[in-house]
């Protein structure tokens, strides 16, 4: 394959469809209500409650906007099971890991402990029944595969017919 | 990973289309995912732990410090706030360069890579900036336990935004030269995947370190 057979393929497929798609909206949604919870996560860091009283909801919304990102932008609610097995497992295991150790060096004090692992308990809860609700659940991964479609379905509808968008959630 | 063939880059995007769809036919692997999509997620699983490490290793260790500065008169969380509201609109940018990719668009594909490259070195600027700040305070990496561990964990997510700044750039120069044809949008998502995991470990960071003080 020679360099010059790129150039040429570059720049003979010039792209004349729509700018932005549904999904490219979803996305832009999604944004702004990540910029809205930081903007709460701050105003609260502001506010005159105890700091102890504070952690728990700003940690809450932390992990709203993990999910969210590692859900929607990383794809992991439409892709294959195993991806999501592979990070959640590596994300579960180091609040575990380094939840015991923090405990270890007394850093919390009482139920703290036991309030993160009922937290990690409802975060494994919460994908589970993402899993459940979602369209796109386990089983359906080489549908899902072919997420790379969701960008430009309405492009694609030209060519691909009636594709399973739905496969994606949307 | 597939080779580009001429035959691909020659191809119309219905083309390319199809070569999308039958991607998972011509390499199929147990998972039914590339293995390099399935390696960088092990990766991104592993980089948790290392982000764990570093994280529980400030939590134990800044309130131990024996003399100032203290991470209450230090940050600057108006500041911080801005960097971190950069860091995520990023990942919008980021997702779109994908999206545009997906519909054979190469040069929004372009524009939003270098758009999500120079948020994530606006971030860095910020960075930069923020830790000139707190020297000229007196908190460097020697001062106490409170700054050893903080600059560990930022620079080290800093060193992160800005291998993906370079990997974003060398997306860049690779689409101009018409080495990411549709069919090869993985290779943009995989990036991706990096760059909204630095910005997910900036989540936690922004508010365990600077929120939670």
């Amino acid at each position: 394959m020679s360099t010059t057979t790129h150039d040429a393929g570059a720049s003979t497929a010039e792209y004349t469809g729509p700018a932005f798609t549904a999904h490219d909206l979803m996305y832009l949604k999604i944004a702004v209500m990540l910029a809205v919870l930081t903007g709460i996560e701050v105003a609260l860091s502001y506010s005159s409650l105890h700091k102890a009283s504070l952690a728990l909801p700003l940690l809450a919304l932390a992990a709203i906007k993990f999910i969210v990102v590692a859900g929607f932008f990383m794809h992991l609610k439409f892709d294959t099971p195993i991806l999501r097995r592979l990070f959640i497992g590596g994300a579960v295991l180091a609040g575990f890991c380094y939840t015991a150790v923090l405990y270890l060096f007394g850093h919390f004090h009482g139920p703290i402990p036991w309030l993160i692992y009922g937290a990690f308990a409802l975060f494994l809860l919460t994908t589970w029944v993402f899993r459940r609700v979602s369209p796109s659940a386990e089983g359906h991964g080489h549908e899902d595969h072919d997420h790379a479609d969701h960008g430009h379905e309405d492009h694609a509808d030209h060519t691909h017919g009636d594709h399973d968008h739905d496969a994606h959630g949307h | 990973m597939s080779a580009i063939t001429a035959e691909s880059l020659d191809s119309t995007p219905a083309d390319n289309d199809h070569d999308l769809d039958s991607h998972g036919d011509h390499h199929a692997t147990s998972t039914g995912v590339t293995n390099e999509k399935v390696a960088m997620w092990v990766f991104l699983g592993s980089e948790c732990l290392l982000f764990g490490a570093l994280i529980a290793t400030y939590l134990v260790y800044k309130g131990r410090s024996v003399n100032g500065p203290y991470p209450k008169k230090t940050f600057d969380i108006p500041f911080t706030s801005v960097s971190s509201f950069i860091l995520l609109m990023s990942s919008l940018t980021m997702v779109l360069a994908v999206s545009a990719l997906q519909r054979n668009d190469q040069r929004r594909l372009r524009i939003w890579l270098m758009s999500t490259a120079t948020l994530g070195a606006c971030f860095i600027a910020g960075q930069i900036y923020e830790f000139t700040a707190f020297i000229r305070e007196g908190l460097t990496i020697k001062t106490n336990l409170f700054g050893s561990s903080f600059y560990v964990l930022t620079g080290f997510h800093g060193v992160h935004v800005t291998l993906g700044i370079l990997m974003l750039l060398s997306l860049v120069n690779l689409s101009r030269r018409g080495k990411i044809p549709q069919a090869r949008a993985e290779v943009v998502e995989i990036v991706g995947l990096y760059w909204h995991f630095v910005d997910v470990v900036w989540i936690v960071i922004f508010t365990v370190v600077y929120l939670i003080n």
